[in-house]
């Protein structure tokens, strides 16, 4: 009855199953490295920016317009133009490993971005009392901004994985593997739309989970 | 022990100017519970956060026990940081940790073992009667209970200053009035010098011994509770005076008084003394009490009366002459009609 209703799922069950893996892969380890990145640059703008702790007028403005630039640049239109810093970082510009460097190079601004906008609602009342007991800009930055900002830096990365697996699904067109491949060559090119509609259903599954995940953590955090 | 000299200090916006401080000069003794007050806008939480510089100055010295702290590294800053508590008037507690670590804060910072911080934060719970709420967090505390928690945190480095910028602002009367016994205790049993910013005359009132009176960022009168109190020079002072003990309405509204309407302020001895009736007696002159009344500062009563005098112009002459013999200020607040 199965092979009835999605025939063409079944026939390319170990195919979509290596695109799933194509593409949690892609997510996780983009998604890893845009956060090592992306945190420290969203912290760094928080800081520099007007009335805080290290505010620095120049600094905040450089980075700002970086970050900026980066986030107007279109996914595909990024991927195309940079296939030499991507060959330098990982040796290649195809398949997974092809496609991490965009997807990170993208990422990066939208987490800082995103990381800046969630500690911004650190009270600043709060800071002031931590500086009038003598603490570091340093310490304020670890003890203070990060320990009051994490529930709100996990609903920041949440967002950003899930943006991560519709920049992931992109990759997949110019050769990066994954379900948005896969759906695209089978279920788009072929007009197999049972694969098509699975690997919809699959990936609103994931991004499902990975918020659920995300408000989960968000909620045990909140006091 | 703090010391302000010739401070200035200006916000700059695109379009405006605030002068928030102008050539303010403060002398706050060790043991002094030393109030500033003014209306907002007046520049006390500017003045407040100078002294431990968390506003630096334009122009002047800030000194904290025989140090300058405009000349020092940021190093040696947070270090006498350190020495200043401050309580807010948000409380300023961390949301994501509980009471314990809150409190414990300060002592982390400065490594201390974590036995003797255990034995410090319940000392400090116990100090400031919170001692079952070491595990709640502050959102599970009504604002009295933070406000109690941020002061055992200011105190948990033991220092030897602690600023209260509005302190109570945010709190209900009876609670205002657990907290002011709070800081009196502590300054009795620490002596702690403590630093109170307010726009309330009742906080100023209830703890301090000295008062500065500011208004648009310059200090307009200070001196002891006592002078201030029986005796304010400036209109604000005045103003805040007449509100505080309530005299204010029926100064705004004589008009249905035909006489010349006088304010007495008396204090010490002569509070205790039959002064009304011995006019009477003595002068024939009659007295329309129109408001009356004595406060109690620091064991000393101070009088207030506003009177209407009926009688003979010389009789009254005579009476007035007779009020300012005996110590009272004595102040026509409107004339005949």
């Amino acid at each position: 009855m199965l092979s009835n209703l999605i025939p063409n799922v079944i026939e390319y069950f170990p195919e979509m199953m290596k695109a799933l893996q194509e593409t949690l892969t892609m997510v996780s380890v983009s998604g890893l490295f845009s956060a090592l990145i992306g945190v420290p640059i969203g912290i760094a703008l928080l800081v520099t920016s007007e009335g805080h702790i290290l505010a620095n007028k120049k600094f905040y403005s450089v980075l700002s317009k970086i970050i900026n630039t980066l986030r107007s640049l279109p996914f595909v239109i990024l991927i195309a133009a940079i296939p030499g810093f991507t060959r330098m970082i990982v040796g290649t510009t195809i398949g997974v490993k092809g496609a991490i460097v965009p997807l990170v190079v993208a990422c990066v601004p939208f987490v800082a971005r995103q990381i800046e906008i969630a500690l911004i609602k650190v009270d600043m009342g709060v800071i002031e009392a931590y500086q009038s007991m003598g603490f570091s800009p340093m310490k304020i930055i670890f003890k203070v901004i990060l320990v009051e900002g994490r529930k709100d830096i996990v609903l920041a990365i949440t967002v950003s994985i899930i943006s991560l697996i519709g920049f992931s699904a992109i990759t997949g067109t110019v050769g990066g593997g994954g379900l948005g491949d896969f759906a695209i060559r089978y279920g788009y090119q072929y007009f197999k739309t049972d694969i098509m509609v699975m690997t919809m259903i699959v990936i609103v599954a994931i991004v499902y989970l990975i918020q659920g995940i995300g408000d989960l953590i968000y909620r045990k955090l909140s006091h | 022990m703090i010391r302000l000299k010739e401070i200035s200090k200006t916000f700059r916006t695109k379009d405006k100017e605030v002068k928030a401080l102008q050539s303010i000069n403060l002398e706050i003794a060790k043991g002094d519970i030393f109030g500033v007050i003014g209306y907002s806008g007046a520049g006390k939480s500017t003045l407040i956060r100078v002294i431990n510089l968390l506003e630096i100055p334009d122009s002047g010295t800030v000194t904290v026990n025989g140090i300058s702290l405009t000349d020092v590294s940021n190093r040696q800053l947070r270090e006498i940081r350190s020495n200043i508590g401050m309580i807010f008037q948000g409380f300023n507690l961390m949301n994501s940790i509980d009471v314990f670590n809150n409190i414990a804060a300060p002592l982390k910072n400065r490594k201390v073992p974590k036995k003797q911080m255990d034995e410090k934060v319940d000392g400090l719970l116990k100090l400031v009667g919170l001692t079952d709420k070491n595990h709640a967090y502050p959102n599970q505390l009504s604002g009295g209970q933070k406000q109690r928690v941020a002061i055992a945190r200011a105190l948990s480095s033991d220092p030897q200053i602690l600023l209260c910028d509005e302190a109570t602002s945010a709190l209900d009367p009876n609670t205002t009035q657990s907290i002011l016994q709070l800081l009196r205790e502590i300054h009795d049993k620490l002596g702690i010098t403590i630093v109170v910013i307010t726009h309330q005359m009742e906080v100023v009132k209830n703890i301090c011994n000295r008062v500065a009176v500011m208004e648009n960022g310059k200090i307009v009168e200070q001196g002891d509770i006592v002078d201030i109190f029986a005796n304010p020079q400036s209109s604000i002072g005045k103003e805040f005076v007449s509100h505080s003990i309530g005299s204010d309405s029926i100064e705004k509204n004589l008009s249905q008084y035909h006489g010349i309407i006088y304010k007495l302020s008396f204090f010490g001895k002569v509070t205790h003394e039959p002064i009304l009736s011995y006019l009477a007696v003595h002068y024939g002159v009659s007295v329309n009490i129109l408001f009356g009344n004595i406060e109690n500062l620091h064991n000393t009563a101070i009088g207030s009366l506003i009177v209407e005098f009926l009688g003979k112009d010389e009789d009254i002459r005579n009476a007035i002459e007779y009020y300012k013999s005996l110590d009272t200020k004595v102040e026509v607040i409107r004339d005949a009609q």
